[in-house]
């Protein structure tokens, strides 16, 4: 880790920050141009049906409707981020609020009134919620028209494809779940456990409730189209609208514009690739601004889970044994595969953190249903699963009488244990143990032996905690690539494909370059993402800006440095080791008359000095992750079971901040989400419908301003041999362990166990009335 | 939402008048913070407007000392929590006034339409049978009534009477008037809200008909002690999960006379008689307020999932009674 | 689906109003439709995109503007029902030379993440210091508490606040 650094590890104020002030940056919802009609959807009210006629002719009939979409009217073209698997728009509606018909028309108000007037005449099919009934043999599929499926596909419900034995688990059967974790043996594990605890637990589906409702302008004009959107995978987005349009990919241009809140669910759907299409018919801009409706209903939620654990510990602290059966509500849609990949990490990462725990069985099924669709919301994986592993070790700690630190501590991984979640690759850097000790300092964690007493009956205070892992960038890693140009004029612009979704990436990754090539941070240029000039990135997923497109930009950076280097030798005759970078200079060292200018330096190349690099993390057998410690003190009320959080304490193994008030700002937002997830925000369905309740924002209970504390921040610098700057991604892991360090903080002042998540009032009171009568 | 046409009231009878001549096609607009959601949700589909802000000299606050008060329709609920006189006479409402939803809809909500205000549930949206939008059955009987519904029973429709500002009244044994083309009538704010009544074909949770509007709210005064507390899952925003208005007059050691009256758990704000004469005479102590809470909510009929909220209400009802005390 | 053709149509169903709207000091004569909320006006007809909705229903705060100094939600205001008032959004913060220390504070702690709600926190924020220059961090939050925000946390906001008041305080 480099000590001598002055841009890396400053709080410069972000790149954007002022524009974000003054209200000029333009979202895509505030984008107008001539002529421009405005498009909304007709969605479906069924959870799963066919659609057998679906009538415009009252819509058509309204003044200023211009066109309209229903399945019949576009390409039979599949598209998808990593498979293409979904239709513009299908025969088949899949979950409450699925797409049917696509409006155009003068106005907003107008196009709503048209979807509302198209008539629609579905018939219904069986409906799949309950992931465990899902995966019995007599369950209806919740899908059936798969792109290979015959002609009348509705009629056996039971089944989706001609060949296989139906099933709605994914990657899986019924017999075989999605993904399984194996080691040791478990029988074993269990015979010599001292303490073994068995506990079920539920979570309930939670959405990203980005405040910006996602939308797009589109334009279509001589065979060219230009998609001004806001999602987090501009390129998947270019590649599914080429396809779907039957254009080459170079004809479509997507313009990623600032993200009013990303979180993962910000991401390719079908409202890019119908506006698009829309453009192409009317010949005019297209606008699609969802409402908050349907920014609930049609994102990609996280999983509804159902977990099924039993532990064992020996006396002295050692885990003999861990078993886990987990089923995962999907949603409708495969989002490419994802829900496989998430089982992966959600049952080998845990088991990575505690490297220890030597048998272990850990099987996922994730299951497809006629929910919305899920997909990679912030802290994916791991906000799933921890909730019930940490939860499952404070009650191991406490069984056998020790400090649940210390437990957690003595189990966990060290550098160079290999790794489950990602075979073959071994672990970096560990400075779990310096986060979490510097947490516990922090909140004053002696105090949670006493902290109970202190108080009258009615309110009672406690601690909690919880150590976490997270992708710090690395897994999954995809792809980023970096290029960074000098002009003519001298100035040094960074071109990275990666979107701004309110983490100030570009600022991130301006730094590392300003570092390197010794400009101020004021004068790099460069744009958010934007297919016309920007090289290829995955987006901002798994945390991996910091990390991936960190390394992309620097190294992309290490190599200008090494070109300026090459001229300048030749142009300053001096060698190259006789000379260093200051402000826009290459100068000699010990001489700074003797100088040339990055302007001079590209004449001298004959023009635009240009280098890129591709980040790609297969070569490496040393693996990066994040690790974290949450620590929450709460007031129980338990008259009426409102948990008041009066401090979180989040204690981070960052490697090294790159902008410190970011990384703060981060793990502020991180955990107020997480809190969110862990006491309000539970996304609940009809049962009998399967039709999403909290659709607004009233119902969505997204924590206020009244609602949280001032989270604390704690940034551990240890480094990490992986990244040129010692950094890791660090902007997911803050919501991981909320729920499981306030349920353990409830425990600790109630002693009630909460095994659900929200943590609602109703539950928490039922919770305490399980103990011992309510308080007053 | 629909297009509509859109008046400026000149004066209560111009209001009144429009009402009458456009029949139920017609609504008021005041705040607008209740009526627009509806419009553009679907639940309601008015085609004329009748606005109410134009109508000069509605929002006025007048305390008369040892009279009472009295209060326009229009006056904003930030208006009745920062008053002085409220404040400090008549606590209950302007603690209620203070914690309605969020401050940009307490400085243009006005007491009027807070008091007329609809229910919310979440069965009110697409997709759902409800009676307030044209359904035939209420889909919260028998669904998801976690968060939205009544402990004390209901006709027809199920959801639990959102007012904050109700109960308060309700306590303050406050009187609503009306304006109407019938003549001018005056109401007990515990029958302005009759739970769910028929009103032509619209199902609504206050008396007025569709062609009268509320002139004036008109408090006694009472050296009465009150409070308002409310539950709700958030700080702000947030309708109660269950609140609960208390007043008290008397010495401490034997109360003269009190009110109960909770938000949140049933169609109307729910006065509890029986309590109230339960504590006639007694001081107010821990054990009375127990009890009380206990008889209060006696005849609870929780639905599938919301057994909780008689548990909280009987908590507030405590709190709130021992706060009123002395 | 055919084009529509014009011969088949309904008429406007849109019922337009002239008005007058003070936005930021500045006259605007309009033609607006009575289901046109201010919010609308503001985006979509006079392309003062600064003020921005998520919800549209009053529970958010986005649309957040300053009526008669006043913070109201635009989105569940009409425009029909705005004119004689004086209307303020983030636009007329911009309008000066320097930027406003509500806007420059909430840059610099990075109150501003994702953008979305910025102008309506400054807008409450405005709002609050135009009536109290010295406010307690409590009276910051209640100020503040129809302003959701899904990035920050709020503590950053609340910095923001603080130190734009110090410095509108003269530094005291």
């Amino acid at each position: 880790m480099k000590d001598n650094l002055s841009v890396v590890g400053q709080n410069f104020v972000p790149v954007y920050a002022a524009k974000k002030s003054d209200g000029t940056v333009k979202f895509p919802a505030d984008v107008s141009l001539p002529g421009m009609l405005w498009m909304k959807f007709t969605r479906s009210p069924h959870a799963h049906a066919r659609i057998l006629e679906v009538d415009t002719s009252q819509a058509e009939k309204l003044f200023g409707v211009v066109k309209i979409l229903t399945y019949k009217d576009v390409p039979r073209v599949l598209f998808g981020p990593y498979k293409d698997e979904l239709y513009p728009l299908d025969e088949e509606v899949s979950f409450v609020g699925d797409s049917v018909a696509a409006v155009a028309a003068e106005d907003w108000n107008i196009a709503e009134e048209a979807a509302r007037a198209i008539r629609v005449k579905y018939e219904q099919l069986p409906a799949v919620f309950d992931t465990e009934a899902a995966t019995k043999d007599d369950s209806p599929m919740s899908t059936l028209h798969l792109p290979d499926s015959n002609a009348d596909w509705w009629k056996d419900t039971r089944r989706n494809n001609g060949d296989e034995k139906p099933t709605n688990v994914m990657g899986g059967t019924n017999e075989k779940p999605t993904w399984v974790n194996q080691r040791g043996n478990l029988d074993e594990g269990f015979s010599q456990s001292e303490l073994i605890v068995e506990r079920v637990f539920h979570q309930a589906h939670v959405s990203g409730v980005p405040h910006e409702p996602r939308g797009c302008v589109a334009i279509y004009k001589n065979d060219q189209c230009t998609l001004w959107c806001s999602v987090q995978d501009p390129f998947k987005v270019q590649s599914a609208v080429a396809k779907v349009l039957g254009l080459p990919k170079e004809s479509i241009r997507i313009v990623s514009t600032i993200i009013g809140g990303g979180f993962g669910v910000k991401v390719l759907g079908r409202f890019a690739v119908l506006a698009a299409l829309m453009a192409r018919e009317t010949t005019r801009p297209v606008k699609v601004w969802f409402t908050r409706e349907e920014e609930s209903l049609d994102s990609h939620n996280r999983s509804a889970l159902v977990h099924y654990v039993k532990a064992g510990t020996k006396k002295d602290g050692s885990l003999t044994a861990f078993k886990v059966r987990t089923y995962m509500d999907n949603g409708f849609w495969m989002f490419g595969g994802l829900g496989e990949n998430i089982a992966k990490s959600i049952c080998t990462r845990p088991m990575d953190l505690y490297r220890k725990i030597p048998n272990v069985l850990w099987e996922v099924l994730t299951v497809r249903t006629n929910h919305p669709s899920t997909g990679p919301y912030r802290g994916r994986a791991d906000a799933e699963s921890h909730f019930a592993v940490e939860t499952v070790m404070d009650e191991l700690a406490h069984g056998i009488g020790m400090d649940p630190l210390e437990f957690r501590l003595k189990n966990r991984i060290h550098p160079g244990d290999p790794l489950c979640s990602v075979p073959g690759k071994v672990m970096s850097a560990v400075g779990v143990e310096e986060a979490a000790r510097q947490g516990a300092e922090t909140i004053g964690w002696d105090r949670r032996n006493t902290i109970a007493n202190s108080n009258g009956a009615a309110r009672k205070r406690g601690i909690g905690m919880a150590m976490v892992i997270h992708s710090c960038g690395s897994n999954p890693s995809g792809s980023s690539e970096a290029r960074v140009e000098i002009d003519d004029g001298g100035v040094l612009s960074l071109f990275s494909g990666t979107p701004d979704q309110g983490a100030e990436q570009q600022t991130t990754l301006r730094q590392m370059v300003a570092e390197v090539l010794r400009v101020p941070l004021h004068t790099i240029g460069g744009n958010n993402a934007d297919t016309s000039n920007c090289p290829f990135d995955s987006g901002p997923y798994s945390s991996r800006t910091v990390y991936c497109a960190g390394i992309a930009a620097t190294r992309a950076a290490e190599a200008m440095k090494q070109t300026l280097f090459e001229l300048a030798a030749e142009k300053l005759e001096a060698p190259q080791d006789q000379l260093v970078l200051a402000d826009g200079f290459v100068t000699v060292i010990g001489t700074p008359s003797r100088k040339v200018s990055f302007a001079a330096l590209v004449a001298a190349n004959g023009g635009l000095l240009k280098t890129s690099y591709r980040y790609n993390s297969k070569d490496e057998v040393l693996f990066a992750y994040g690790f974290a410690a949450a620590f929450a003190e709460v007031e129980v009320d338990t008259g009426t079971g409102e948990v008041k959080i009066c401090r979180f304490v989040s204690s981070h193994d960052v490697g090294r901040a790159i902008n410190p008030i970011i990384v703060e700002g981060q793990i502020r937002g991180g955990v107020s989400q997480g809190l969110g997830y862990a006491m309000s925000e539970g996304f609940r369905f009809d049962p009998r419908t399967g039709t999403a309740l909290n659709q607004w924002f009233l119902d969505l209970k997204t924590p206020s301003i009244l609602d949280i504390p001032d989270i604390e921040p704690i940034m551990v610098e240890l480094g990490e041999p992986t990244h040129p700057f010692g950094a890791k991604g660090c902007s997911e892991i803050p919501y991981v362990g909320v729920a499981p360090a306030i349920a353990n903080a409830i425990y600790n002042a109630t002693g009630a166990r909460l095994y659900e998540l929200p943590m609602s009032p109703d539950r928490v009171l039922r919770a305490l009335a399980a103990v011992s009568g309510g308080g007053h | 939402m629909k297009d509509f046409e859109h008046y400026n009231a000149a004066s209560a009878e111009q209001a009144v008048a429009l009402l009458g001549e456009h029949g139920e096609a017609a609504r008021v607009i005041a705040g607008g913070q209740d009526i627009l959601f509806r419009m553009k949700k679907y639940i309601v589909t008015p085609t004329v407007l009748v606005n109410l802000k134009t109508i000069p000299g509605l929002n006025q606050i007048l305390h008369e000392k040892n009279v009472g008060l009295k209060i326009g329709p229009l006056a904003t609920l930030s208006q009745i929590a920062a008053s002085a006189d409220v404040r400090a006479h008549y606590n209950a409402l302007a603690q209620a006034a203070h914690v309605v939803a969020s401050p940009q809809i307490r400085n243009f909500g006005t007491i009027g339409g807070n008091l007329c205000q609809d229910v919310w549930c979440w069965y009110l949206q697409d997709g759902f049978s409800c009676w307030k939008s044209g359904g035939r059955f209420c889909d919260l009987a028998g669904g998801d009534s976690s968060l939205y519904g009544s402990v004390m029973g209901g006709h027809l429709c199920l959801a639990n009477h959102p007012s904050d500002l109700g109960p308060a009244l309700v306590a303050l044994d406050a009187n609503i008037h009306i304006a109407s083309p019938r003549g001018a009538r005056e109401i007990s704010a515990a029958d302005f809200f009759p739970g769910h009544i028929w009103v032509g074909s619209r199902l609504q949770c206050h008396v007025l008909q569709h062609d009268e509007i509320i002139s004036e709210i008109e408090i006694p005064f009472r050296p009465a002690r009150s409070t308002y507390i409310k539950f709700a899952y958030r700080k702000s925003w947030d309708f109660a999960v269950a609140s609960v208005a208390a007043a008290a007059t008397g010495n401490p050691a034997e109360c003269d006379d009190v009110r109960l009256v909770f938000g949140g758990v049933a169609t109307h704000p729910f006065r509890s008689i029986d309590a109230e004469n339960f504590l006639r005479g007694k001081k107010i102590d821990d054990d009375s307020a127990r009890q009380a809470s206990e008889i209060a909510l006696a005849d609870s009929r929780p639905l599938k999932m919301n057994q909780y909220k008689v548990d909280l209400a009987k908590t507030l009802a405590r709190r709130a009674l021992l706060a009123v005390a002395n | 689906m055919s084009q529509v053709e014009e011969n088949k149509q309904s008429e406007d169903p849109r019922r337009f109003r002239n008005i007058e709207l003070s936005i930021n000091g500045q006259g605007h004569t309009l033609q607006v439709a009575t289901t046109w909320t201010l919010n609308d006006v503001l985006r979509n007809v006079l392309d003062l995109t600064g003020t921005k909705r998520a919800c549209d229903y009053g529970g958010c705060g986005s649309c957040t503007v300053l009526l008669d100094g006043l913070d109201a939600y635009s989105c569940v205001t009409l425009a029909v029902e705005a004119e004689g008032k004086d209307i303020q959004t983030i636009e007329g913060l911009s309008a000066a030379p320097e930027p406003h220390p509500l806007q420059k504070h909430f840059a610099s702690t990075y109150a501003a993440q994702c953008g979305w709600c910025t102008p309506a926190m400054i807008m409450s924020a405005k709002a609050l210091l135009d009536q109290n220059p010295n406010p307690t961090d409590d009276e910051i939050r209640v100020a503040l508490s129809g302003v959701l925000c899904r990035c920050t946390g709020y503590t950053s906001v609340v910095q923001a606040v603080r130190d734009a008041a110090v410095e509108l305080r003269g530094g005291r």
